[in-house]
């Protein structure tokens, strides 16, 4: 890590804790998707394992939280005309919010993905917005691979 | 480089093993904007492709509360083709580096650059070049038009009505590959002193019809914020959030058709 992060106590277990997730995670990959995970592209990632999870450990100051389902949404909530959602995600312990709300329009999922991790002094932040007929899919691609951008700055 | 990452990523999509099942003329014709923000000490970087902005807004505490705006992305709605035309490019904007019209750029690492310099080497400084994007789709086979009842300028490839993009960059767009859209992301870095700052995050659904004035004063409105020297503080914008939210949809209350909308906040000072 660089200088600037003694300004924190050093996160000495980050690395056992990493590991004991890969461990804890190993049985749950081998039974779905299979091919993806002998992915180099993917497999390949350091934080493979943390992929649809939301990850909250106060201990080693890490935070992974995404968007969980296609529709952008961990319930619905309807406004007064009973159509739309909207909901706010917040991390009390570092001053971050998160809103979002699905259109009224023809499409039935939501094209906006986000992703967000904190690990001690590293903060990461994507917003996603995708277009066209299958905009989910590309943007939800792009919000479980984006890793391998990060990792090329994460690896200092 | 940033941009052979971004690349492989692109790629992966292209390749679609992940979305063999639906049709392939609709997966050619989708794809998708972003906006990575990494944060690490003092120091905020960017990489933008397409209209999801990113500005911070900051504020002098010992003077007034009064917020600054500092674009990271290129302007409120950056790298859609009429923000170019217009070129209302943010005057208060972050150090930026565009990757692809930049020659001397191709041989140096970013990564190295970001990290141990404070200051811009000059040979890589390049602004943003609206006639290099513009030429790139001409000559790639695309053209920009407006069709009929929209205020907005699309891109079309020639005398077709498809993509209809907004933006000259983009990941995922096949289509939008053979008319001059790249996957190359502008980046921006900033470092920041003390002072409160909100970072702003937000999709085109929000900044279309909230611009960043329109925020500044809901954020004023919405949260109350601790004003002790020294401590280290923790404001949660959860009002904010909410507020900002609620305010875009009433702007489209007006129009049957809403986009979907998401935002971003994060309050930090030098300590947290």
């Amino acid at each position: 890590m660089g200088g600037g992060c003694s300004k924190r106590p050093a996160t000495v277990s980050r690395k056992d804790f990493e590991q004991k997730l890969n461990n804890k995670n190993k049985s749950e990959t081998s039974k779905g998707n299979s091919n993806l995970a002998d992915n180099p592209l993917i497999g390949g990632s350091k934080y493979h394992n943390y992929k649809y999870k939301n990850t909250i450990d106060n201990e080693n100051n890490l935070i992974i939280f995404t968007q969980l389902d296609n529709y952008g949404n961990d319930f619905f909530v309807l406004d007064e005309d009973g159509k739309g959602t909207a909901y706010s995600n917040i991390y009390k312990s570092k001053g971050i919010a998160v809103g979002y709300s699905k259109g009224y329009k023809l499409d039935v999922y939501n094209q906006d993905k986000f992703f967000v991790m904190i690990d001690g002094m590293v903060e990461i932040y994507c917003l996603i917005d995708g277009h066209g007929p299958y905009g989910n899919i590309i943007s939800q691609l792009i919000q479980d691979h984006i890793f391998q951008v990060i990792e090329y700055f994460y690896s200092y | 480089m940033i941009k052979n990452e971004f690349e492989k990523l692109n790629e992966y999509i292209y390749k679609r093993d992940a979305i063999k099942y639906i049709d392939e003329y609709d997966a050619y014709l989708s794809g998708a904007a972003l906006t990575l923000i990494i944060k690490k000490d003092e120091t905020i970087f960017c990489a933008n492709l397409g209209n999801v902005s990113a500005f911070l807004l900051s504020s002098d505490r010992e003077h007034s509360y009064k917020y600054n705006i500092i674009g990271l992305t290129l302007d409120d709605s950056d790298f859609t083709v009429d923000a170019l035309l217009s070129q209302n490019i943010c005057s208060n904007k972050a150090v930026s580096y565009d990757l692809e019209n930049a020659n001397k750029m191709t041989n140096h690492n970013l990564k190295e650059n970001f990290y141990n310099s404070k200051e811009p080497d000059n040979n890589i400084y390049s602004n943003f070049d609206i006639k290099e994007e513009l030429r790139r789709i001409y000559e790639s086979g695309g053209e920009i038009r407006k069709l009929a009842g929209e205020e907005k300028s699309r891109i079309f490839v020639k005398g077709k009505y498809f993509p209809g993009l907004i933006n000259t960059r983009s990941i995922g767009d096949q289509i939008g590959a053979s008319i001059g859209i790249i996957c190359t992301p502008h980046v921006s870095k900033i470092n920041f002193n003390d002072g409160i700052y909100y970072l702003v995050i937000a999709t085109d659904g929000i900044i279309n019809v909230l611009k960043a004035e329109n925020i500044i004063s809901i954020i004023e409105n919405s949260d109350v914020y601790c004003n002790i020297e020294y401590l280290i503080f923790i404001i949660v914008p959860i009002e904010s959030i909410s507020n900002i939210i609620d305010a875009a949809k009433q702007e489209y209350k007006k129009s049957s058709y809403c986009p979907d909308m998401t935002i971003i906040l994060r309050t930090f000072n030098k300590y947290n």
